[in-house]
């Protein structure tokens, strides 16, 4: 290029060969003088001069300032504009443009600056008409305006403004782009008139107000207008969401209108505020959106104002009140809706200055009305209304500026405002009263403006005119507030009392809000109105006594007096959300609980306002949420990652309402279809999936919100404890723990190989180096979560495996799901492979199986179980076992309502059977069917009325006496462990029964199955012995009727209950306790919980290799299991007389133990849970929890007490971890062992129902297991509550 | 010159990362390099070719508004591509990129394609961010990610290419709604030159820089 000019030039001075020189400077000039004239030959070479100049101007401001020096004086920027004036000055004018960008944008010596400025040449190029329909040029002009706005300050001003010719060109040009169609320009116009208003100069601040504030405020507000109007029939049009694209601009479009008007109202520029402000009120807010909440027109009709819907009118001004918040323009907007109505609206007289036809004449009448009657006099013109300005900003502002130019005899009264102490404005009280300031300002305004013949006198004259009508409507509409708000105290009678007169009538607006709560027929207007008021119980610029005026507490400390309308609507919504088939959008729950939250709980004093009604309304509500989740409960791997996932995406992505607001799709009709790609928590859940996934989201809210409410902490959720969690980088004591060496070659980037001990936790897989200072001590490097694990071995190579641990939330949805890690583990043999890869999965499987018991403990559903291989039904035991039915016919008819057919119980009673010994559960199934058939149907018909009444009236259903119920050591454990179910029935048999039922239909995991087996087995038993003599007390058959039922079970008992010997064990050796606490092993903590920072007693594979002393004491139980039988009624008795029954059935026990081998176990155990379950359901919910804690301290005690050992460690462990975790340890414990006895190389978990090999070797087994995990127990430093995950 | 595209882009970043100087480094070649001299420009456009067609950038550099949250909010929206600046000789520049991003996406249409730069690859000596994190940071947050810059051109050019090629894609794919202007893309005035002294006009006066 440059060679090419030097060609063309041909002329005597050569280019200096320095780019950047002052030399090369002069060449330049030489250049542009001796084309002083563009034509298309040499336009080329004059681009590249103007182009080189700026380099050099460029490179001379930042290391010679002579290059500056001479630019300036030879007043260089003048030969731009002579090139720029000619015809043909087009050619080059883009290259200009972006050399004097360049210039501005780069320069950074002030002084060179302003000299830049000095001479006016710059205003010139500003006001220079380009073409701009070039799209280009126009960019770069508007760019160049944009750079020179960024250079102003308080001394540059003075260069762009000119105080006497009342000359801005830099503004007033820019702004006549502020409605261009290129979206980049409009912001460049917006980004300049905020570094205008930002200087801090009043003269100019003065003519911007004056002069210009007017014509651009209402061509701007007429240019928002018009965008809402497109916006609304876009909404009207698109019922189909087929045109959301555009919908979403308009509606960004919108937030973006009211971002920028409140960035210029943040800038505090007084005298523009309340010209912006007046404007957007009169002319957009009330009679645009605020008139629409009530009125449904005819659109279309020619005579009839613009009107958008009542959706849009809501959700503007959600918008409005969430981003704006300058005290007068929201205070006035919030008046109007709490104590406006529409004849207010319609009399009150506006004053747009310089806008409306004819305002001269009309005003002329208004001055004779004193007071607000006579506005109807004035009907034609002053109105509020959203009219069209009535000149385009262009000509008003060359009007001014003619006008300007001429001098002017009148003194503007309006001008005061702009000296004066904002807080004048803010001071008022009345919600009105800024508006008269207003009102006088723009009255001067159009004075000066519009008219010349309207002189100064006559201003005065108006002034009076108007002010009486805007204070007798203030006054009008403020009596009842006042009335309202300020006189009563306290009574809720008198509350009620001003809520329905609050209500209604007097305040359309409000109503209007307040009636598009109402949810019943879906929840369109529903989430937009929570929204509004969200959003106006949060404004920062609504004063507090206005919005307690209509008793929205959101903000205040006192909350007493909060609206009972208002929170009876949010608890509707909230109770149309637990139905089945609700049309509640989980958005509009959340919503409703934030509003609820607001208006009721001061979370500072922590303090919950909310009376006892709508508190117990709240719970009731969340006990439905629980029941209906418990419809979509299935104890699969997809329930528990959906649950896992709703409970983190609810946690990490709190609800946003201005994130919300601005999301377009909500002011479409709610659609229940993915396929608009909405959001699923703002649409209607599509498919059975979404509903599941919908019922865990209302019950984690409601739940959220009950707690809160009561000020409870959240226990249980999330699932895994987070204190238990292992971090990157936290150091390990793996003394005694079970370690895998392995290299570790991570699979995404370079293929690094770092050596590593493997370590599985509870929760987690740990990748550790040892620890350089402490020996035993490693350093976690990686850890992850065993539930995302994902293992498979490698074809190749037998000693490595490859491990992906998929990562669950990704920070943003646009990210690419990236694998948490994804790497080859490479162990040193195979065996050692093989070994991780059994501990990894059995891990995983352990991991998923103890959230999964823990979502059935928290939705109070026993653990239902579902046995992975089909039982074989055993329809003649059934048959053979006429038991006494009549509580169980009722649970039958429960656990239907789970599985909903006949053939879900009969598949659910197969599994049972093979577990325990097909006769117990046979029979109970067979009772449920065959033997009270009457009962059956009944419950059926009426599930699910039952349980929603069961669960609102659970807490005290039942009371059991506790010594009924027999020793304490037998009722602990079940009392864990049935603990959680209480408070969802009323009756503990349906509960069981449900339990029962529902494994198999659902399919859950097989642990939860076995614990649920035994106790549903005692129950049937027992009823079924006892039923005969009592028939309807419940509760009392339960409990002492034990051995009868072992009788009768055992005589039918089939050969296959081998293998549940185990149970029995673990019943025994507590039992043999003086305490007469019973029962230990299940009271243990699994051996695999341990928890990793101690890691000394691992998995329950160490366990079981590693106790071989406790044995002795287990066994011979396990052998006399036949004579819990007999005994059991004894025990029974002796529980309340302490231990020497025991001793004696302990005997007996011996003595049947031969014969029934087999059968015992399962019976003892059975019976054990059994009572405990029959207590808990007994206890009260609340002092059942601290009961439990204790009992379980004192159960631990027995085995502690036999063995000696370290067990008191561990009995004041469990003690100390209250309630929750012992509900669910205990079942855990009671797994593990099953598990162990099944000996099941791969954990037993997947198979449990195997029918262990020998009896002797299981009770072994059992029993070294039983002691590896109360010596882990005792061992483990700290308590960690074995997590109930262990096992499942 | 005519185009079948017009993309409009944004640079956005923290101040003092290099954005107007990569802005004026791809609009105008014109302006070489030199070590003693940055120059930078708020708004460059340059014309590009992808898959045979002329498409045009258009890039607005949001530098000094931050202060505005209407005004940012608006470019965001009005950008179909975000180049996402830090320099890797200052971490502070690199750690603040979460927010910007988060800025990004909160404001943008979701289809925006933000492309992560780590500028100022010269100053090997003084880096202070790894090549490999800011690579890892990209593939979190699904960026695309190239080290920059603007002082020997280094990669400039692929940057911006790249971005358009992956907008590109998109309109092929149907994932941008072109007809919605709103998206930061625009329509040329394909084939019908109907302003015929525009493209004559627009090469003639721009020489041989590329810059139209």
């Amino acid at each position: 290029m440059l060679s090419k000019t030097k060609n063309w030039l041909g002329s005597g001075q050569g280019k200096p060969k320095n780019v950047h020189s002052l030399e090369h400077l002069r060449y330049l000039y030489q250049v542009l003088i001796r084309n002083s004239v563009v034509t298309e030959q040499n336009r080329g070479l004059l681009v590249e001069t103007v182009r080189s100049m700026s380099e050099i101007l460029i490179w001379g401001d930042q290391n010679d300032s002579s290059v500056f020096d001479f630019f300036l004086e030879k007043n260089m920027l003048l030969f731009f504009l002579k090139i720029l004036r000619q015809k043909t000055g087009r050619y080059i004018c883009v290259q200009l443009l972006q050399t004097l960008n360049i210039l501005f944008e780069n320069i950074r010596n002030e002084t060179s600056l302003y000299y830049l400025l000095s001479n006016n040449h710059v205003n010139s190029i500003i006001e220079h008409r380009f073409d701009f329909s070039d799209e280009e040029v126009l960019a770069y002009y508007i760019s160049f305006l944009k750079t020179l706005s960024f250079k102003l300050n308080v001394h540059t001003i003075h260069f762009f403004y000119n105080e006497h010719t009342n000359d801005f060109a830099l503004y007033t040009e820019a702004i006549k782009f502020f409605n261009h169609p290129e979206s980049m320009v409009r912001i460049a116009v917006r980004t300049l008139t905020l570094n205008v208003y930002k200087v801090n100069d009043n003269a100019m601040l003065m003519y911007i107000r004056n002069k210009t504030a007017v014509p651009y405020f209402s061509n701007l507000v007429w240019f928002i207008g018009n965008h809402v109007l497109e916006l609304d029939s876009c909404v009207r049009n698109d019922i189909d969401h087929q045109s959301r694209n555009r919908l979403s601009s308009l509606v960004a479009e919108h937030l973006d209108h009211l971002h920028y008007v409140n960035d210029i109202l943040n800038l505090r520029i007084e005298a523009l505020n309340d010209v912006l402000t007046d404007h957007l009120l009169n002319r957009l807010l009330i009679p645009l959106y605020v008139d629409s909440l009530t009125k449904e027109r005819s659109f279309g009709l020619a005579e009839d104002p613009p009107h958008i819907s009542s959706v849009v009118s809501l959700f503007l001004l959600s918008q409005v009140f969430l981003i704006l918040d300058h005290p007068p323009l929201v205070s006035n907007l919030a008046g109007i809706f709490f104590h406006g109505n529409e004849a207010f609206l319609a009399q009150q007289p506006t004053d747009i200055s310089g806008i409306e036809q004819g305002r001269n004449g009309t005003r002329a009448t208004a001055v004779e009305g004193e007071d607000s009657n006579h506005c109807d006099n004035l009907l034609n013109v002053q109105y509020r209304g959203f009219v069209k300005p009535q000149e385009s900003l262009e000509r008003s502002l060359e009007s001014n500026r003619e006008r300007g130019s001429t001098p002017q005899p009148r003194k503007r009264p309006n001008y005061r405002n702009v000296d004066s102490p904002t807080d004048e404005v803010e001071g008022e009280g009345g919600f009105f009263a800024d508006d008269h300031e207003t009102h006088e300002q723009d009255r001067g305004q159009d004075v000066g403006e519009a008219g010349k013949e309207e002189g100064s006198p006559k201003d005065e004259i108006q002034d009076p005119g108007d002010k009486p009508v805007a204070i007798a409507s203030v006054d009008e509409i403020q009596s009842p507030a006042g009335m309202n708000c300020t006189d009563e105290e306290k009574t809720s009678a008198v509350y009620e009392a001003r809520q329905s007169e609050l209500q209604l009538s007097r305040r359309p607006y409000l109503q209007a809000i307040i009636n598009a709560l109402d949810a019943s027929t879906g929840d369109y207007r529903t989430l937009i109105s929570l929204c509004l008021l969200y959003a106006m119980g949060t404004n920062e610029g609504i004063k507090q006594d206005l919005l307690v005026s209509v008793c929205l507490t959101t903000r205040s400390e006192d909350k007493t007096s909060y609206s009972r309308v208002l929170v009876n609507c949010l608890i509707a919504i909230i109770g149309h959300s637990c139905q089945f088939n609700s049309r509640i959008r989980p958005v509009t729950l959340e919503m409703s609980s934030l509003l609820l939250k607001q208006l009721v709980y001061s979370s500072e004093t922590n303090r919950c306002f909310l009376e006892d009604k709508h508190l117990a309304s709240i719970e009731g509500a969340k006990e439905e949420s629980m029941l209906l989740l418990r419809n979509f409960y299935r104890g699969d791997e997809l329930f528990l990652d959906m649950f896992d996932d709703e409970y983190q995406s609810m946690m990490t992505r709190p609800l946003n309402v201005e994130y919300l607001m601005m999301d377009e799709s909500i002011i479409l009709p709610p659609t229940g279809t993915p396929l608009t790609g909405i959001d699923f928590i703002k649409r209607l859940p599509s498919g059975e999936l979404e509903r599941t996934r919908r019922a865990i989201r209302v019950f984690f809210l409601l739940r959220n919100l009950s707690l809160t409410l009561r000020h409870e902490p959240e226990t249980k959720l999330p699932l895994a404890s987070q204190d238990q969690i292992v971090k990157a980088s936290d150091k390990l004591d793996l003394n005694n723990s079970d370690l895998i060496a392995c290299t570790v070659l991570m699979k995404d980037k370079s293929p690094q190989r770092v050596r590593r001990f493997l370590v599985i936790d509870n929760h987690q897989l740990i990748l550790v180096e040892p620890d350089s200072k402490k020996l035993g001590w490693g350093v976690a490097r990686f850890v992850g979560p065993l539930q995302d694990l994902e293992v498979t071995g490698d074809k190749d190579d037998s000693r490595s495996l490859h491990v992906t641990i998929h990562k669950r939330m990704t920070t943003s949805p646009h990210a690419k799901p990236i694998p948490l890690l994804a790497a080859r583990f490479q162990f040193d043999d195979h065996i050692r492979c093989m070994a991780a890869k059994q501990r990894l999965t059995k891990g995983r499987q352990r991991v998923r199986q103890a959230k999964t018991a823990d979502i059935a403990a928290l939705l109070e559903i026993p653990s239902p179980a579902s046995p992975t291989s089909p039982a074989p039904p055993y329809p003649s035991l059934g048959a053979a076992h006429p038991g006494s039915a009549r509580p169980v016919s009722q649970q039958t008819g429960r656990g239907f309502s789970l599985g909903d057919s006949s053939s879900a119980v009969q598949r659910a009673v197969a599994p049972i059977a093979q577990v325990i010994g097909a006769r117990r559960g046979l029979f109970s199934s067979a009772n449920r069917r065959h033997s009270d058939p009457q009962t059956k149907g009944q419950p059926q018909a009426s599930t699910q009325g039952q349980e929603t009444k069961g669960a609102t009236g659970s807490g005290t259903a039942k009371s059991k006496p506790k010594p009924l119920s027999g020793s304490p050591s037998h009722n602990t454990p079940k009392t864990r462990w049935a603990r959680p179910r209480k408070t969802v029935t009323g009756s503990p048999e349906v509960e069981e029964a449900k339990d029962a039922m529902s494994p198999s239909a659902f399919g859950t995991p097989p642990i939860a199955s076995q614990e649920s087996f035994p106790i549903q087995l005692d129950f049937d038993s027992s009823s079924s012995g006892n039923v005969a003599a009592a028939a309807d007390s419940d509760d009392d058959d339960n409990t002492y009727q034990p051995m009868s039922e072992l009788d009768t079970d055992q005589s039918t008992l089939p050969p296959t209950l081998s293998k549940s010997k185990a149970p029995p064990l673990t019943l025994i050796p507590s039992s043999d306790s003086a305490g007469g606490n019973v029962e230990s092993p299940k009271l243990l903590p699994p051996a695999s919980e341990e928890r990793v920072r101690s890691f000394s007693s691992t998995s329950s594979d160490s366990a079981k290799t590693s106790g071989p002393t406790s044995l002795p004491l287990v066994s011979p139980f396990a052998v006399k299991s036949p004579a819990t039988i007999d005994v059991n009624p004894i025990s029974a008795s002796a529980d309340t007389s302490e231990t020497t029954p025991i001793e004696s059935a302990q005997a007996s026990l011996s003595r049947l133990s031969q014969s029934w081998k087999d059968l015992e176990p399962d019976q003892m155990e059975l019976k054990q849970i059994r009572q405990g379950s029959q207590e808990s359901d007994d206890g009260q919910i609340e002092p059942d929890l601290l009961d439990l804690g204790k009992t379980e301290g004192e159960t631990q005690m027995a085995p502690a007490d036999v063995e000696d050992k370290d067990s008191s460690s561990s009995a004041s462990e469990t003690s100390r971890q209250g309630p929750d975790w012992v509900s669910i340890s205990d079942r855990d414990s009671l797994l593990d062992t099953r598990l162990s006895m099944n000996e099941d190389p791969k954990g037993s978990l997947s198979d449990p129902h195997q029918v262990p090999q020998g009896v002797p070797s299981l009770d072994e087994s059992l029993q070294n297991m039983v002691q590896a995990q109360m010596h882990s127990l005792a061992t483990s430093d700290d308590s960690s509550p074995s997590p109930p995950g262990e096992i499942v | 010159m005519s185009y079948a595209y017009l993309f409009k882009y944004i640079i956005i970043g923290d101040t003092g990362v290099g954005k107007s100087c990569l802005l004026l480094q791809f609009t105008d070649k014109r302006f070489q390099p030199v070590h003693d001299l940055t120059i930078g420009v708020e708004f460059g456009a340059r014309m590009i070719n992808i898959d045979g067609k002329q498409i045009k950038l258009q890039i607005w550099d949001t530098a000094g508004q931050e202060s505005f949250r209407s005004i940012t909010r608006s470019y965001y929206r009005g950008a179909a591509g975000a180049l996402l600046v830090y320099d890797i000789t200052r971490r502070d520049t690199f750690n603040h990129l979460t927010t910007w991003l988060e800025d990004a996406r909160q404001h943008s249409s979701s289809n925006m394609v933000i492309m992560l730069i780590g500028n100022k690859s010269d100053l090997e000596a003084r880096r202070d961010v790894k090549k490999e994190e800011g690579e890892a940071f990209a593939r979190e947050h699904g960026l695309i990610f190239m080290e920059t810059s603007a002082k020997t051109a280094a990669n400039v050019e692929e940057a911006f290419i790249n971005t358009a090629k992956e907008i590109y894609q998109k309109i092929q794919e149907g994932v941008f709604d072109i007809n919605n202007e709103a998206n930061g893309i625009k329509l040329g005035p394909q084939h019908s030159p109907t302003n015929p002294t525009l493209p004559s006009q627009g090469g003639g006066q721009q020489g041989g820089g590329g810059c139209c």
